[in-house]
């Protein structure tokens, strides 16, 4: 290894690589302190004569994300023109950058005043609103009965608890885990590291066989969500469920659809569902307007096969199907999207009318394509879907053509 | 493509690192050969993301030529487990020794006997570890396929240089291997294993670079045609495509036309050997025909 490059200004590059990683962080990049010091030795071994070169020798170590590079472009051009420029510029720049905090900012707030609110009506202590809780769930028949209520038919307050309902049920499901091997006592391979362990500690004559088999793997997820007018309120509790999913399998991918598609599977990482769903609903431009389900699924599909679905996932479609659109286009685009699916479910809020029969044609041009047809109007449906996913290994499954009235 | 007996050293200068490259006939833009000669410099690992085909892989072996190191690989594949990427004992060894040693009247062999060096077999990282002489090129192959345990248990490995053998307690290498991590993307590598690298995002190549790749990759195509077929897949990638053509999608068709002993591009010639180029079947019905056409009457505009 050569010695490396002095650098010109020694005491100043520091502070203005302080600076600049300051910018970038008020910009929404997440710049660790093991990054900076990177940096600034990578700055040292480079030099500063190129300007090129402090770019990406800046670049590969503050920058891990190809969709941060235009962010790290517009930072690296304003301050490195002129850096005393940049407290001047500061003011006029940060609103334009600063969006994505702003978004969080907003949804803090929303999670705040809801917090506030909470609080405000049980009396101020938090102790006490989990007291109450714990009170409802001991009036089991108030439960079911709003278990079993549409959701589209929910007041505010009843929304509210149902989607509290949902998450208690939920936990009552056990967290998949993913380790690869298990231990087993009846039929698997013969686990060799187990077994050396065990002659070595018994004897060869004495030792016994050990055997592994592989662990399930949970499935891949991917869901479709339709948010347009006629299902939106469905679409919103089951985003709800989205978010329950995104933290407890490992592959979550997650699109929202009206007249377009948006991906927004990393909405669902905050830990709080408020604020993941309040980023959301700011993200998605046409919630509650009108329907393009052939067109979004072709744009899905066109995604899909180069990242989303390169492994073979389960993918939950929400949807009430009427699509005003060419049928033949649609049913072309669940053709495409059922060979690359492992397999298909189609959540159809349209299940709640027990007389519901398939004739509309957008309906007609999906059925063939899905798997299973079940219901997502109310929380007992959602549980019963989080229960099937659990029983249901990732085999393909015989296709099951019926409609799964429930609820 | 290696020469002479003497290992040379890590390049000095950004230039060197190019010039480096460039003896392996790679032509690296100035961003690749800065963050290479960083990655040798800071002896900190790279992490290369970008569609496939656009030379990736090809950055490690040149690296391991370049440099006279030895290239271990590890392709990664889903399921991709420590016995297969780190480390195994020798069981069948093991339990022929425990066999030996109760023939002979002596008892089961002590733990520390047992699980000593001589019954490891060593697997990619591993290898990586253990070696002697100048420390090796390790190469981490689509990352991406492997699923989210194994980037956990690279981590210490990438942080640290080193692994945890439970038996046997740590191996750590004597000098750092240089390690080169490759992904297509087809889903996110996990930031913990990103801030241990250093990152770049392999881009395809702009046409000027792509005619110096060709003239050197594929020397018996004219240079007008090599123009040509540039300036087709430059503008190609600008569709709507499944699946863009790559650079090795770009060296397969001037093979296949030097094969073909095409002089010019033809709508015919186009229609034949597009299925080089792509490799979906809906991105073909696409293309061939009218919009190959249609691509082909720019070029010649253009020319």
């Amino acid at each position: 290894m050569g010695p490396p490059a002095t650098s010109s200004h020694p005491g100043q590059l520091p502070r203005n690589l302080l600076n600049f990683c300051r910018l970038l962080r008020s910009a929404g990049l997440p710049v660790g302190a093991d990054q900076l010091l990177h940096a600034g030795s990578a700055l040292a071994l480079v030099g500063l004569d190129s300007r090129e070169r402090v770019y990406w020798a800046l670049r590969t170590n503050l920058v891990r994300d190809p969709g941060q590079f235009e962010i790290f472009d517009q930072a690296f051009r304003l301050y490195f023109r002129n850096p005393r420029l940049l407290e001047q510029l500061m003011g006029q720049l940060l609103p334009t950058l600063q969006r994505p905090v702003d978004d969080d900012e907003a949804g803090r707030q929303q999670v705040n005043r809801r917090l506030r609110d909470a609080l405000g009506q049980e009396g101020g202590e938090p102790g006490e609103s989990v007291l109450l809780e714990l009170d409802r769930s001991g009036s089991s028949s108030d439960a079911v009965r709003l278990a079993r209520k549409d959701f589209a038919q929910m007041s505010r307050e009843e929304y509210a608890e149902a989607l509290e309902l949902l998450r208690r049920d939920w936990r009552a499901f056990p967290p998949m885990r993913i380790r690869r091997y298990r231990r087993t006592r009846r039929r698997g391979q013969l686990d060799l590291r187990g077994t050396t362990r065990s002659a070595l500690r018994r004897g060869l004559g004495e030792a016994l066989p050990v055997l592994r088999c592989r662990r399930r793997r949970p499935p891949d997820l991917v869901l479709l969500v339709d948010v347009s007018g006629s299902v939106s309120a469905y679409g919103r509790s089951f985003l709800q469920f989205a978010h329950l999913l995104a933290h407890r399998y490992p592959v979550v991918r997650c699109f929202v659809f009206g007249t377009r598609l948006t991906d927004v599977s990393r909405l669902l990482h905050p830990k709080d569902p408020d604020r993941a769903l309040a980023s959301i609903t700011a993200t998605v431009p046409d919630w509650d307007g009108g329907t393009r389900i052939a067109a979004c699924l072709q744009e899905f599909n066109r995604i899909a096969s180069r990242e989303v679905l390169s492994r073979p996932a389960t993918v939950l479609l929400l949807s009430d199907g009427l699509e005003r659109g060419d049928p033949q286009r649609l049913q072309e685009a669940m053709a495409t999207l059922q060979r690359r699916a492992r397999r298909i479910w189609w959540m159809n809020p349209l299940l709640r009318y027990d007389r519901f029969e398939p004739l509309a044609a957008g309906i007609r041009a999906i059925l063939p394509h899905a798997d299973r047809v079940l219901p997502c109007h109310n929380v007992t449906t959602l549980v019963e879907l989080a229960s099937l996913l659990q029983t249901s290994p990732g085999n393909a499954g015989l296709p099951r053509q019926r409609f799964e009235h429930r609820g | 493509m290696a020469e002479g007996d003497t290992t040379p050293g890590l390049p000095a200068s950004v230039e060197a690192t190019q010039a480096l490259l460039a003896r392996g006939d790679y032509v690296a833009g100035e961003g690749l050969a800065t963050v290479l000669y960083l990655a040798l410099a800071m002896e900190r690992p790279v992490l290369l993301e970008g569609e496939s085909g656009v030379g990736k892989t090809e950055v490690a072996k040149v690296l391991a030529t370049g440099l006279g190191r030895p290239l271990i690989r590890l392709q990664c594949y889903e399921g991709l487990e420590m016995a297969d990427a780190a480390f195994e004992w020798n069981y069948p060894r093991q339990l022929m020794a425990i066999r030996r040693a109760e023939a002979a009247g002596e008892g089961a062999p002590s733990e520390p006997e047992l699980y000593g060096p001589e019954y490891l077999l060593e697997r990619p990282l591993l290898s990586a570890l253990r070696f002697e002489g100048a420390p090796p090129v390790l190469l981490i192959d689509e990352i991406d396929r492997a699923d989210e345990p194994f980037e956990a248990f690279l981590l210490e490995f990438l942080s640290e240089f080193q692994l945890s053998i439970p038996e046997l307690g740590t191996v750590r290498a004597p000098s750092p291997p240089v390690v080169v991590i490759t992904s297509n993307r087809t889903r996110d590598v996990h930031d913990a294993l990103r801030r241990r690298c250093l990152y770049h995002w392999v881009d395809y190549p702009g046409a000027h670079a792509e005619r110096r790749i060709l003239a050197l990759k594929a020397p018996g195509l004219a240079e007008a045609l090599t123009a040509q077929l540039v300036d087709f897949v430059q503008r190609l990638r600008g569709e709507d495509l499944h699946k863009r053509p790559g650079l090795s999608e770009t060296l397969d068709w001037a093979q296949a036309l030097t094969q073909l002993d095409v002089v010019s591009l033809t709508g015919p010639v186009l229609d034949d050997t597009l299925g080089t180029l792509l490799k979906h079947k809906d991105d073909i019905e696409r293309i061939r025909g009218s919009e190959a056409a249609r691509l082909l009457a720019e070029v010649q505009a253009a020319a």
